[in-house]
């Protein structure tokens, strides 16, 4: 699948009014993207959404959807598993049975007999004359099932090469390349809904929503960073702290929408997350580093701030955060015994809820 | 003549027999062993041909992987192995279908039909210029498939088959005589009828064949007893047979005096069928060569003739002269003993592999005569009742609906 380079096009940072049209509506629909079968797709399912509002036929729809999720505004789900040639990466390959000795694919299943008489055993066909069966090694006629023969079991058969085996070969063709390759070869390729992301909130007001933190450190909410990265920004911030004798404090909020469990989230989950999504980015300060923790919670590294000036803060979120229920607790980073960054997240965890 | 002159001409000429064969053995061993590592080395180099292994199993989840996993292991690696179940009602399938996860592996399950149709499923479905036959009891030594293809080399040849000995010999007496049995069986008198072109039989457990010959004769027959049936028609095709003593392969023997009287039951059952009924015209020169007609004699001569002449002459002996039957019956048995103490060591010379570990069960040898008394008292009421009702057909081994419709011989 030959990929389009979005990054080249003028679909740069910001959303143009055809996707915030766009993303408005897959709003409305719960935040899916959902793919549907379709054979002119290479890898046989295209997004009817996408080609419908924004124009891009089959192929084409996936460059841009994945150009968007490397932007963090969309996230992959896994949707169906689709089988691609390992030359071509298309989805049009044809699986069939054949026979492990020549790769023929004229293969039969055929019963076996078994001539008690005698103790040979062949295919029904090697016995088979006319409308009886004749024993190939005693030349008897077989008459009674059970009492002169039995069919003991069933094998395949290969024509080409007169083969009698248990477990035939699978060996896929592409329809599209014609290349034949062993089954093990296939490539497995996850065939992905998209599910917009809290990033749509600034997105969809025309501003940029990535710049700050590049998608590897970034969380799925708007300037909110990883866990991974929120603990080495922290650990800058507390060795500067200590070095200048500059107050630093963190508060950690709690709430349990952003508890991230498995699974598909409902259409009222989606839009509670943008909600709270776009009170975050108006209650924020613009020095105030926020990660979001594996376990949900959100920390706030409150720069050049004493404990005092946690309480305005914690205050601020209640009024901003009023309609979700949360909890919330802040630490302050002493300067005397220096804590680790890890030491400083745990104590801030463990804060939640002494605050009030 | 009296009890005591048949007893000991008896006696003579089973001495004489085997002088004759120890004297053979030894000119052909170290004729051999002058060419042996030339002929393995010629054979693995040669071309590696394609080996089909079948293993027919009925019941042996215990044993089967490790059969299986040995074979995987052999030095030759051109194999494909297909497993047969013969409609187990154990957990076999479910060993069977996760060794097929190796691609050299496949399986087949038929239903229970008997050894011969295993082996004759087994066949259809073999694609190698040699089919090699071994019981899922057994396991293979990683050189014995390529020391057994080197027997091929001549292309007269049409079946080959190697040594057999005892798996843990050292686990209990039925073991160890067993062991020495097998060992000797296995030793100069099968040297010298190799060298002799009268090999008698294609071991079932151990033996390897030229798939081409097994298809000309129409693959095995029923009942019991296929490997020796399978031998005798392949030799009045006038195909050659080898015994290649340094193939070796192990086999978990039965260790318990019941089963064993079970197994010996059997393999005499089938010697009358075989050699007395089926292909008793193997003795014809004309038909079937010289080399087939002095192969019968010596059967003849050594499993039953001598025997009878024995029997014969002890009854005789205890009708006539009883008080004497004690003295000749001490003498034959000493000097027997001191024969098997020369001939077992010759044996261990000839064939083993481990010299040092079967020479240890020397001291045992003392009780080895009795245990052939034992054997041969268990031939006699298994030739009687084979003789007299067919017994063969009514093997556990064969299903009864098998039994009743299979050729009659």
């Amino acid at each position: 699948v030959q990929e389009t380079d979005f990054s080249e096009t003028s679909l740069a940072d910001t959303l143009d009014a055809r996707e915030i049209a766009f993303f408005e509506a897959i709003l409305r629909e719960g935040g899916v993207i959902s793919p549907e079968v379709d054979s002119r797709a290479a890898v046989g399912f295209s997004y009817p959404k996408v080609s419908e509002m924004l124009g891009y036929g089959p192929n084409r729809d996936l460059d841009y959807l994945r150009f968007r999720e490397k932007q963090n505004l969309l996230e992959a789900h896994f949707h169906d598993r689709v089988n691609l040639c390992p030359d071509c990466q298309h989805a049009t390959v044809n699986f069939r049975e054949v026979c492990p000795q020549c790769s023929s694919a004229e293969v039969s299943f055929q019963s076996v007999i078994h001539h008690f008489r005698c103790a040979f055993v062949g295919r029904e066909e090697e016995f088979r004359k006319g409308v009886g069966l004749i024993c190939p090694k005693c030349q008897q006629n077989l008459r009674s099932l059970g009492k002169d023969y039995e069919k003991p079991t069933d094998l395949h058969f290969c024509r080409h090469c007169d083969s009698l085996f248990s477990e035939p070969g699978v060996q896929g063709l592409c329809l599209h390349c014609k290349k034949r390759f062993p089954q093990e070869e296939r490539v497995a390729y996850d065939v992905a809904e998209f599910r917009v992301t809290a990033a749509v909130v600034p997105a969809l007001r025309g501003q940029k929503w990535i710049m700050n933190y590049p998608p590897s450190v970034a969380d799925e909410l708007p300037n909110v960073v990883s866990e991974e990265f929120l603990r080495v920004m922290l650990e800058l911030e507390i060795r500067r702290a200590v070095r200048h004798s500059r107050p630093l404090s963190v508060v950690c909020i709690s709430l349990p929408l952003l508890h991230r469990a498995g699974g598909k989230r409902s259409y009222v989950e989606t839009t509670r997350i943008y909600e709270f999504a776009e009170r975050l980015d108006k209650v924020r300060r613009n020095t105030d580093i926020v990660g979001r923790l594996r376990s949900g919670e959100l920390v706030f590294v409150l720069t050049e701030t004493p404990f005092e000036g946690t309480k305005p803060m914690i205050r601020r979120l209640r009024d901003a955060f009023a309609p979700f229920e949360f909890d919330a607790g802040a630490v302050f980073v002493s300067l005397d015994q220096p804590l680790t960054a890890e030491e400083v997240i745990r104590s801030s965890v463990l804060a939640l809820g002494r605050s009030k | 003549m009296s009890g005591a002159e048949y007893l000991w001409s008896a006696v003579a000429f089973d001495f004489a027999h085997i002088a004759f064969y120890d004297v053979v053995a030894v000119w052909s061993a170290l004729r051999t062993r002058r060419h042996a590592s030339r002929r393995v080395v010629r054979a693995a180099h040669r071309r590696a041909p394609l080996v089909s292994v079948i293993i027919p199993a009925f019941n042996e989840r215990a044993t089967l992987e490790t059969t299986v996993d040995s074979v995987l292991r052999s030095d030759h690696k051109n194999l494909e192995i297909i497993v047969i179940d013969d409609g187990s009602d154990d957990d076999t399938p479910r060993v069977a279908r996760r060794l097929v996860k190796n691609p050299r592996v496949s399986y087949a399950r038929q239903r229970r039909g008997g050894k011969s149709a295993a082996l004759n499923l087994g066949l259809a479905m073999a694609h190698g210029e040699f089919l090699f036959q071994i019981d899922s009891d057994c396991y293979l030594h990683p050189d014995a498939i390529s020391k057994l293809l080197a027997a091929f080399d001549d292309p007269k040849v049409d079946g080959a088959c190697g040594r057999v000995k005892i798996h843990l010999p050292e686990r209990n007496l039925v073991t160890r005589l067993q062991s020495i049995e097998f060992l000797m069986s296995f030793g100069a008198g099968r040297i010298a009828s190799d060298a002799l072109g009268i090999t008698k039989v294609i071991s079932g457990s151990f033996g390897m064949w030229r798939t081409s010959a097994l298809r000309d004769v129409g693959s095995w027959d029923h009942p019991m007893g296929e490997d020796g049936d399978m031998t005798l028609k392949v030799r009045k095709k006038r195909g050659r047979l080898a015994y290649a003593p340094h193939a070796v392969c192990e086999n978990r023997v039965r260790d318990t005096w019941k089963g064993l009287t079970k197994q010996r039951f059997r393999w005499n059952r089938n010697y009358i069928k075989n050699r007395l009924r089926k292909h008793l015209d193997i003795a014809d020169p004309i038909s079937f060569g010289w080399s087939n007609f002095w192969m019968f004699v010596d059967s003849m001569v050594y499993r039953v003739v001598l025997f009878v002449l024995i029997v014969i002459g002890l009854a005789n002996m205890l009708l006539t002269a009883p008080l004497e039957a004690p003295g000749h019956l001490v003498g034959v048995a000493l000097l027997y003993s001191a024969v098997t103490a020369v001939q077992y060591p010759l044996d261990v010379w000839l064939v083993s592999d481990e010299r040092r570990k079967d020479m240890r069960l020397f001291p045992w040898l003392l009780l080895l005569h009795p245990y052939r008394f034992y054997q041969r008292m268990l031939q006699l009421w298994s030739f009687l009742l084979e003789f007299l009702f067919w017994h063969s057909y009514t093997s556990e081994y064969l299903p009864k609906e098998v039994a009743k419709r299979a050729v009659k011989w």
